[in-house]
């Protein structure tokens, strides 16, 4: 069974009258232990989807429908205490902003502490710290850290501190949104590879939402490719973002630089994103697509099952229809 | 740290100076007669006018008068009041006591007030309780205080009769001891009710809209993500964050405590500063009008000192060798 | 510029706040203009109704104890409190844009330099200054307006600085400056343009103030005794509290409703400007 699996999972933000299709009929499958990237431009829904599955969208702002099974419990239907017990013991999240991701007037330490006490509130303050100075350890971060303010930490520090945190009650399932995307590269590269070795010591499975075509092939074994709020095609990263079968993802890897560093055709895909509040009557990348036809742009595509787990919402595409 | 103290310190005194010299060379310049200005009376007698023009130098530059001024009042020598036949720092002394004390719990009860309800209403943003809140904010924010103080006297001293009109104490019956206490209580209620209705709005946005901007925060969907109960994230990290632009505030408004109440009193008859200043205009008694400056721009520098201060003890941002 | 306009006609329409602001204005500006055409006497005219109450003898809203229908003095009062109050933010809308605009573009040792002389500037007792000067210099309505510009323009400098310090990194006015332009005519033709629209936001709000200001010191016997002002006629029905509570209600409600536009036109213009408080709401 899959540790996380979505199904026709929709999510609508609510501004004033207007309604913002940010997600729609999302489908995937976690297996334990996977790496998974989440690859999209900014406003292509990848976020939101983090956010909504991890159920930190007021439902003032939001609407959601579907299903998020986890071990097979939905997770929209749970209570708020149900939910509490499962937060950070189970799936917890490393955050896009870093720098803000702690309280500005409360030393990192006490914050820390403070998290650890919501699943053991009998902690004593001796184990506590022993706990909180173990995860600093694994993320190379010195003791010192415990005492000082979120402000007097540089971004990569503040990122492992994220990760600690993110850690503390060694969950199963770990959320990185956007988690390297601000740091400088020698930065994000230590702590990318300080990430793939906490999987495998930890027997982690991770959901890793990111722009970076570069960091999904280079950390992890699946991938999601996300336009408009829809997924486009989903599969190995050895699949997908080798053989890639979408005239979307064809064009998000062309605007990257080649992995083995020989120079190619670097170009980004003209257009923009489409208008979300306005649901489309074909596929959401017609306008921008090379290579639409009338039934693209009249017809939504089902997703085809094209491979090994391999799907492709394309009406070019050739393979089984999942109906 | 020491260095932060002393710079703030020197901010603090270049403040003063700057605005009694601007004082000082306001009265110097208004038209007409520097002696019967600064003596406050239209016909001073030859007596006065010579030791005026001694004190002060008045044949000299207005530099120099300044340097005169300001060598007197380092002395403690504030001037004294011809209209009132006394020493400046004697009458002040007098009346900062009632002005404090109405002032005083005016503010105390605002920010309370104001922060509760807006603090309240961030949580329950965009419900009836926050627009009725955020309406009448409005409303009392564009009302004059002195207009307000009348109506509330036509209201509930004329009409129903429950408190005094004005003034401190009831002149034909001079109580003592705790009946004493009461009656200047009994007198407060009005003036402090419409100090407290004007001023609330004030604190109310600030503590409404810092918790609001708080409550968006990215650490807050951190916590939520950790499973912290709203609870305890709004009573630990939420208001530990919206309180610093109130601190902010309160200080800027305790600065300005001795001089924000002259409409009050004017309508009140309640023997402050404010109407001690409104007396000194209407009757030109300018070396009280620059004690009063005097005092209000010190009580103004050591509140922005005291406001730093504690700022940099609940912000751990500001740095204090910066 | 214009594309700023454009998003206040497109916010105009889910804005409350601005929309009643706007009617308000112009039965304001209306009343203002068309006094004399609307006013049943002359607010100067005492007549024979001495203290009448509303709706008495035709004196809609009542007459005073010398007899001035106070409807017509309202209406007079009305271009008082407006232009004394448009003026005066004027002035202080003016020299907080330059002397921001200056500070936030120049940046170096003229931003420091500026910045702690508003800083010693907004701790100065303007209140008291205001009361000083009207005192002595004499209180006629120029000076009034005059005296509250000069002290309520730091609000706008830090505003306009901040505008300027954002706007100086922009590519657009890098490209000027490398095309040789110079400094004023960048600031005057790219920074201020671009950069005035939380200014006028907050300009309007002055209005606010500056109408309160007024009002309290003709309250205080310090305004122009040559022209009518709401102040002075709640002043002048203080006596008459009691017995003929109109005299006073009825300009003190003039003030508050004049007070109340402006601070909805200003704050819904804040609320075009930074949706983001619109979202929350």
């Amino acid at each position: 069974m899959a540790l996380l699996e979505l199904k026709n999972m929709n999510i609508t933000y609510k501004v004033g009258k207007k309604r913002v299709f940010a997600v729609q009929d999302a489908c995937m499958e976690i297996e334990e232990q996977d790496a998974v990237g989440i690859v999209g431009e900014s406003g292509s829904g990848k976020s939101t989807l983090a956010m909504g599955v991890l159920r930190l969208l007021s439902p003032r702002i939001a609407d959601i429908d579907g299903e998020v099974l986890y071990n097979g419990q939905d997770f929209l239907k749970l209570n708020e205490d149900e939910l509490s017990k499962l937060r950070w013991k189970e799936i917890s999240v490393v955050f896009q902003k870093s720098m803000n991701a702690l309280s500005p007037v409360h030393k990192v330490g006490a914050q820390m502490e403070d998290v650890y006490r919501i699943h053991f509130p009998k902690a004593g303050s001796e184990e506590v710290k022993k706990k909180i100075y173990d995860l600093f350890q694994i993320v190379n971060l010195s003791d010192r850290v415990y005492e000082l303010y979120p402000h007097e930490l540089s971004g990569g520090m503040m990122q492992r501190v994220s990760i600690a945190l993110s850690l503390l009650f060694s969950p199963k399932l770990l959320v990185l949104d956007e988690a390297t995307t601000a740091l400088d590269v020698v930065t994000q590269g230590q702590i990318l590879s300080e990430i793939m070795e906490l999987q495998s010591k930890m027997k982690l499975t991770r959901m890793m939402i990111t722009h970076d075509v570069s960091v999904v092939s280079s950390t992890c074994n699946k991938v999601v490719v996300m336009y408009a709020g829809r997924m486009m095609e989903q599969g190995y990263v050895t699949d997908v973002l080798v053989h890639p079968k979408h005239p979307y993802t064809q064009g998000l890897l062309r605007s990257f630089p080649s992995f083995t560093g020989a120079k190619s055709d670097l170009r980004g895909i003209p257009g923009s994103l489409p208008d979300l509040s306005v649901k489309p009557t074909g596929c959401v990348f017609a306008a921008r697509c090379p290579h639409a036809t009338d039934q693209c742009r009249s017809k939504l595509p089902e997703m085809k099952t094209v491979g090994n787990k391999w799907q492709v919402a394309c009406h070019l595409a050739e393979g089984e229809n999942n109906g | 740290m020491r260095r932060y103290i002393l710079k703030r310190l020197l901010t603090g005194i270049l403040m003063v100076v700057i605005s009694v010299a601007l004082n000082f060379t306001l009265i110097r310049l208004a038209p007409g007669d520097p002696v019967k200005m600064i003596a406050g009376l239209d016909d001073p007698n030859p007596e006065q006018v010579r030791v005026l023009t001694e004190k002060y130098g008045l044949d000299k530059s207005i530099p120099e008068q300044f340097v005169i001024y300001i060598k007197d009042v380092l002395h403690g020598d504030f001037g004294y009041s011809y209209v009132n036949e006394r020493p400046v720092l004697e009458v002040i002394g007098e009346k900062v006591v009632p002005t404090l004390m109405l002032s005083l719990t005016a503010m105390v009860l605002a920010v309370v007030l104001g922060t509760l309800i807006g603090v309240y209403a961030a949580r329950k943003n965009g419900g009836p309780f926050d627009t009725i809140m955020c309406n009448m904010s409005y409303l009392f924010d564009s009302t004059p205080s002195f207009w307000l103080g009348l109506i509330l006297m036509l209201v509930f001293a004329s009409t129903l009769k429950w408190v005094p009109t004005s003034g401190m104490v009831n002149l034909r019956a001079p109580a003592t001891g705790i009946g004493h206490v009461l009656d200047v209580l009994h007198h407060l209620i009005l003036p402090v009710s419409t100090l407290v209705i004007v001023q609330f709005p004030y604190y109310f946005r600030i503590a409404r809209s810092s918790v609001l901007q708080v409550m968006s925060e990215d650490f807050i969907t951190t916590f939520r993500a950790t499973g912290m109960k709203e609870k305890r994230i709004f009573n630990k990290y939420v208001m530990r964050n919206a309180i610093i632009p109130t601190i902010t505030v309160v200080g800027n408004s305790l600065a300005f405590l001795i001089s924000g109440t002259v409409y009050v009193e004017t309508v009140f008859s309640w023997p402050g500063m404010g109407r001690l200043l409104y007396s000194s205009i209407s009757k030109r008694d300018y070396p009280m009008l620059s004690g009063i400056y005097l005092i209000i721009a010190l009580s103004v520098a050591a509140m922005m000192i005291v406001v730093d201060l504690v700022y940099s003890v609940i912000d751990p941002r500001i740095k204090y060798d910066e | 510029m214009k594309k700023k306009f454009e998003a206040v006609k497109r916010a105009y329409k889910n804005n409350q706040q601005l929309k009643v602001g706007t009617i308000l204005l112009i039965i304001l500006l209306l009343c203002a203009f068309l006094a004399s055409v609307l006013a049943p006497y002359s607010p100067y005219v005492l007549t024979e109704d001495i203290r009448v109450g509303p709706g008495v003898n035709g004196h809609l809203l009542g007459t005073d104890a010398l007899g001035h229908d106070i409807l017509s003095q309202l209406l007079f009062g009305a271009r008082t409190s407006l232009r004394i109050g448009i003026v005066a933010a004027l002035i202080a809308g003016t020299i907080g844009t330059l002397i921001g605009g200056i500070a936030g573009f120049f940046g170096g040792k003229v931003d420091k330099f500026i910045v702690e002389f508003i800083n010693v500037f907004v701790m100065t007792p303007s209140f008291f200054l205001i009361l000083i000067v009207v005192a002595m210099f004499g209180s006629s309505m120029k000076y009034v307006m005059i005296v509250i510009g000069l002290t309520s323009w730091p609000g706008n400098a830090r505003l306009m600085r901040a505008q300027a310090i954002s706007l100086r990194n922009r590519t657009f006015v890098k490209s000027c400056q490398a095309m040789g332009e110079s400094r004023l005519s960048i600031m005057f033709r790219h920074i201020i343009p671009n950069g005035i629209f939380p200014i006028i936001a907050n300009t309007t709000m002055r209005v606010s103030g500056a109408i309160l200001m007024e009002s309290g010191l003709s309250f205080l016997g310090l305004g122009d005794p040559n022209v009518i002002s709401w102040g002075q006629m709640i002043s002048n029905g203080k006596a008459y509290l009691t017995n003929a509570p109109w005299i006073s209600i009825v300009p003190g409600l003039a003030v508050v409703l004049t007070v109340l536009t402006f601070f909805l036109i200003g704050d819904g213009l804040n609320r075009v400007i930074a949706p983001k408080m619109n979202a929350n709401k």
